[in-house]
């Protein structure tokens, strides 16, 4: 019993902090004046209530699993890969190009190779603060988030520069039929992507426990001095594990382009990147754990929506509650200490 | 320890204290009873004054503010008291660890500690800081103090303390009075079986030269030389020691032919391939095996199972088309495990839960499994108890039968000794002697930098082994 | 068309029976608070609540992509008499929805949107051109205030060369023109929405060039407009909403785009059973264009009142192209 409590202890800490969060957003609703209840059974209806309600859910679920396993893959290094959005940005913008202009290709070609190309400028993103970082020992997180900056402006400027449709909208044209991903419920933008998502989560976890490639990544994190001990070039695997980070939000964007806006528009993100680094830390680093974290987040997102549009309450107490979360994830010690007594 | 001393909590039973039970669940409640504990690793401030250090949580106040004045006084006070001497206002980076340990002394005292717990405080010192350590303790119980002394040097246990408890596995395996035993008594209480302190060293069949260290020198961040003009031939089937205080270009030493540094001159040669800007996993290829003097820091990956630190550093051969063979591993750290001893639960255990011994013999029988050439062998023993070291010592023995190189930095005399064809000593980054046959007082002289010549020679003394 | 008519029908129905229209919008990603688009239809909705009584209720998307969410929860809620959209980047969001429901209404301004259960409304921009630019000609001759030079020219700077912002600087044009008193307007283009920076220098060379009063037609890039105009000391005209709060010394007036005006007509329309999907083309007649006062003299906005009243007898033509200028 207490074996399998031991296993499943980050999960029951994760949950844990879940509760209290939303306990505590709880309060904060019966003090903004509002009816818990009614609050929290909008949130839940607006998420799960509905078939529809359910697609929109596993919608904006797609884009945190990307960024979510992103954080988790640099923190497997021992980096803080906080690039994730400028990476998104690289691998929409990527992913529109190409769909655009090789748009004479047969879909099943398109879609891999824009997909892929995506992810390819994303690895690019996430290469160079890799790169830095093993060569000059530059900080990962102050050089990803100058990247982020950039990544966000220069793809801004390639478009008004070069791509723009015409119109005053800051837009590419829509991408071909053939490169959109299907949707599984008509009008839903639900698409293929959630098995690409899953697809990649399962590489993912093979290639953290089985690869070797994955251990030599690992071995870095845990611990640097014994990695290169055993002779494991450890620069090496940080940029590595900087650029299948960066693939990995790189498709966060492709799937975007591809499955919800059908082509790139600036600023189209509400901040998946960050919202990544909230889920990875709920998702503990791990594979399954980024993609129920993201479920999570993405399930406050939507039952969030409904739960302004019908309850009333504004929008607001719901980034409470995802702050709460984290809030208390980060704070292990004091969820175990609550527990104990 | 731990427990008593509040950091863990206990599952179940009590502790009385002057016929009383008290719960201690925290460490400020078991210095409110009296309690203190001297930690093998210490627990200072480096950028912190010795007072400074030895005052905190406990600081006099005068006004809200801290009277250092009053502060420093009362540290002298009780430092003149038990002749510990410390520089009142030094910070503790500048200070030697033997003064460290004398500030961790008063920090209990200063705290009021009847009862001093000692975590293995022999593991860092000098000889010659041991004789003062020990002058100390006497002093302490003169003035009436209660001291546990942990340690597992059995030398250690016979010269100061009054009792014996031996614990093996967590349970109390009896209560001797000193005078009454012996260090082969003890040991088979703590090994649970005949121990041999004496090893048994055959001649091993020298052969050719496997590694040269050639004219090394590596100069530190104030182009302060580290190591001086390092020479060191080891051959097949020959075991070379390093002796010296610690901290005196060991561990740079370990880490130049490890390939963790980079040298600033000289060569490292593996049988007869220039390896001194090789990196580590090349050298590994070429067969040299490390242990590493810090195995935590270095050897191990403590959130790893036993199975991924026992393929570190030879995961390559146990990968296909890029993905680790788990049957092949299973297969393989079956036998390390089996063949070195290392209890443990499951191959799934992380390392993190083994006891200091067990991840020592891990780290032994991995880096011996590999068939290597030439073995760095450095501080093998160090924190494991008596039965560990035995099992450890036959093993390197065993390595020299099978005619490997093996260069073993120690900080221990006796295993130096008893293990090794020669000794070199080295002193402030430098080989200061080379020889074959040293007694212990030689050699802890050699160590405090004093040159002996032949006609200072002193006379043999007894060491334990031959009581 | 039978369709709409059965729509309609149903409509006046249930404004009949329940007295109450209620009406959803969605706001562009900005949200409340950024004193434009979205702050103005806010209050087109509380004007359209105190005048027609109705009841409304408001999302605030923080992403592009929750635009269809959004327009979706409120159609599907099927409470709604109409859902009106803001801002131009709601159109392939509205697009999709609009085809999913196509018994709900909607709206959206300032874009349009081809189905025949959305009414697009936009604006005839040439005819605040017309009066901004008209304003600009009477000012510029009065060389006693300090902040008008001896040269008889005026500029416009357009955020970019698209045929919206072309519409305004035409009827700019045509309004000096009209003025007939020998000035001259120039005009540029920033090329980019958000850059006040170019926007500025672009003013500054104008003000070189003699130009003692430019209209910024540039959207963010606008605000450089208006900076220079402070620096200088010449005199700047806003756009969209009343910018006079940044320089209130040197906005003369403002090019105003009346979002709040144009809300209360989309849902006039409803109420009224006047619902139709097509393209709704307003201007100066609907009071959704027009001028802002600020520090105007009297004689001009006396001109301006009579030219005001020739654009709605459509006794002027405004050409919506530089092109057509003459």
């Amino acid at each position: 019993m207490i074996k399998i409590l031991k296993k499943y202890e980050d999960a029951i800490y994760s949950l844990a902090a879940i509760l209290l969060a939303f306990l505590v957003g709880a309060v904060l609703i019966q003090l903004s004046g509002f009816s818990v209840i009614k609050a929290y059974t909008a949130l839940f209806d607006g998420a799960f209530g509905s078939v529809f309600n359910l697609t929109q859910t596993f919608m904006n679920t797609i884009p945190l699993i990307f960024t979510g396993l992103a954080v988790a893959i640099g923190f497997k290094s021992g980096l803080f890969n906080i690039g994730g959005e400028g990476q998104m940005y690289l691998g929409a913008f990527a992913t529109a190009i190409t769909a655009i202009y090789l748009g004479f290709l047969p879909g099943y070609i398109l879609i891999p190779l824009a997909l892929i190309m995506g992810g390819f400028a994303g690895s690019a993103w996430g290469f160079l603060p890799g790169y830095l970082k093993a060569k000059t020992g530059a900080h990962e997180v102050v050089t990803t988030i100058m990247m982020n900056y950039i990544g966000i402006l220069a793809t801004s400027y390639l478009l008004l520069k070069y791509f723009k449709e015409e119109g005053p909208i800051p837009q590419t044209v829509l991408i071909p039929e053939s490169a959109r991903l299907p949707e599984l419920i008509e009008y839903s933008r639900l698409t293929w992507a959630i098995f690409i998502a899953v697809f990649v989560i399962i590489i993912i976890d093979i290639f953290f426990k089985h690869t070797k490639l994955g251990y030599e990544i690992q071995t870095v994190g845990e611990n640097r001095s014994a990695a290169e001990y055993a002779g494991i070039n450890s620069n090496k695997m940080m940029v590595f594990s900087m650029m299948i980070s960066g693939f990995v939000a790189g498709l966060a964007g492709s799937t975007i382009v591809m499955g919800v806006l059908h082509r790139f528009i600036t600023n189209f993100s509400p901040g998946y990147g960050f919202t990544g680094i909230a889920v990875a830390v709920l998702g503990k680093n791990k594979p399954w754990g980024v993609f129920f974290a993201a479920i999570l987040f993405g399930a406050l997102q939507t039952g969030g929506i409904t739960m302004q549009l019908f309850a009333k309450i504004p929008m607001d107490l719901m980034v409470v509650i995802q702050g709460l979360v984290i809030l208390f994830v980060a704070a292990p010690i004091l969820i175990k200490k609550l527990l104990r007594k | 320890m731990n427990n008593l001393f509040g950091l863990y909590n206990p599952e179940e039973g009590e502790i009385f204290l002057r016929g009383k039970p008290c719960k201690i669940d925290n460490p400020s409640k078991a210095i409110k009873l009296g309690l203190g504990m001297i930690h093998q690793h210490f627990m200072l401030i480096d950028r912190l004054t010795t007072t400074e250090n030895i005052i905190v949580g406990e600081e006099p106040l005068k006004n809200g503010l801290i009277d250092m004045r009053k502060a420093r006084e009362q540290v002298k006070q009780i430092s003149n008291k038990y002749h510990l001497t410390v520089k009142t206002d030094e910070r503790i980076e500048n200070i030697s660890v033997g003064e460290q340990q004398r500030v961790e002394i008063l920090k209990v005292l200063y705290r009021k500690a009847e009862i001093l717990i000692f975590d293995e405080p022999t593991a860092v010192l000098t000889p010659q800081e041991v004789n003062n350590l020990f002058t100390t303790l006497r002093e302490l119980k003169a003035g009436g103090k209660t001291i546990i002394f942990i340690t597992h040097k059995l030398e250690e246990t016979m010269k100061i303390s009054d009792r014996v408890t031996v614990l093996r596995k967590g349970k109390v395996i009896g209560t001797v009075n000193t005078y009454d035993t012996n260090p082969k008594k003890l040991a088979r209480m703590m090994v649970g079986r005949e121990v041999l302190l004496n090893v048994n060293k055959e001649k091993g069949n020298v052969g050719d030269n496997v590694l040269e260290v050639k004219n090394l020198s590596l100069a530190g961040k104030h182009k302060n030389l580290l190591l001086k003009n390092i020479d060191i031939t080891i051959r097949k089937g020959e075991i070379v020691g390093i002796a010296g205080v610690s901290g005196n270009g060991q561990l740079e030493l370990e880490e130049c032919i490890a390939g963790l540094r980079k040298v600033t001159s000289g060569k490292i040669i593996l049988d007869d391939v220039d390896i001194t800007h090789a990196s580590t996993g090349i050298r590994r290829k070429r067969g040299l095996s490390h242990i590493p003097s810090d195995r935590l820091k270095r050897g191990l990956v403590p959130s790893y199972d036993l199975a991924k630190n026992i393929i570190l550093g030879s995961q390559n051969s146990f990968t296909k088309n890029g993905f680790l063979q788990k049957n092949d591993i299973n297969e393989y750290c079956k036998k390390v495990v089996e063949k070195f001893d290392v209890r443990c639960q499951s191959l799934n255990d992380t390392v993190d839960n083994l006891s200091g011994g067990n991840q020592q013999k891990l780290v032994i029988g991995r880096e011996l499994s590999t068939d290597p050439k030439f073995i760095l062998a450095a501080q093998p023993t160090r924190g494991v108890d008596v039965g560990a070291i035995e099992f450890i010592h036959k093993n390197i023995l065993e390595m020299r039968k099978q005619n490997k190189a093996i260069l073993l930095i120690s900080a221990e005399l006796e295993e130096l000794l008893s293990l090794a064809d020669k000794i070199l000593v080295i002193y402030e980054g430098e080989i200061v002697s080379k020889k074959n046959n040293y007694t212990k007082e030689e050699l802890g002289l050699l160590m405090a930098g004093k040159k002996v010549s032949a006609e200072e020679k002193l006379e043999t003394g007894n060491s334990i082994q031959n009581d | 068309m039978k369709k709409v008519f059965v729509t309609m029908l149903i409509l006046v129905f249930a404004v009949c029976v329940f007295a109450e229209t209620n009406v959803a919008i969605v706001f562009a990603t900005g949200g409340l608070g950024d004193k434009s688009f979205n702050d103005a239809a806010m209050e087109g909705m509380k004007m359209a609540k105190k005048q027609y009584a109705i009841e409304y209720d408001f999302a605030e998307p923080s992403a592009i992509t929750e635009y269809e969410t959004y327009l979706a929860q409120f159609a599907n809620s099927e409470k709604y008499d109409l859902i009106i959209s803001i801002g131009f980047d709601q159109a392939d969001a509205l697009t999709k929805i609009s085809e999913r429901f196509p018994k709900q209404n909607f709206a959206i301004i300032d874009m349009v949107v081809m189905n025949p259960n959305v009414a697009s409304y936009v604006f005839k921009e040439q005819e605040r051109g017309f009066m901004v630019g008209y304003a600009s000609a009477l000012m510029t001759v009065k060389t006693d205030d300090v902040r008008i030079n001896e040269d008889k020219i005026v500029g416009v700077i357009g955020g970019m060369k698209i045929p919206l912002i072309d519409a305004n600087i035409a009827g700019f044009m045509t309004g000096v023109n009209y003025a007939d008193n020998g000035v001259k307007a120039i005009h540029s283009y920033v090329g980019h929405w958000a850059d006040p920076a170019k926007g500025k220098e672009l003013t500054l060379s104008m003000y070189e060039q003699g130009a003692d009063i430019v209209w910024g037609a540039a959207g963010r890039s606008g605000l450089g407009v208006i900076n220079a105009s402070k620096e200088k000391n010449f005199y700047s005209i806003g756009a969209d909403s009343d910018q006079g709060y940044l320089a209130p010394e040197n906005v003369l007036t403002n090019g105003m785009k009346r979002v709040d005006n144009t809300v209360c007509i989309a849902i006039k329309d409803v109420i009224d059973g006047k619902f139709e999907g097509k393209i709704y083309s307003l201007g100066i007649k609907e009071d959704a264009l027009g001028y802002s006062v600020n520090i105007l003299p009297e004689d001009v906005i006396s001109e301006l009142e009579i030219v005001k009243k020739k654009i709605i007898a459509g006794e002027i033509e405004i050409p919506a192209t530089i092109e057509e200028v003459k």
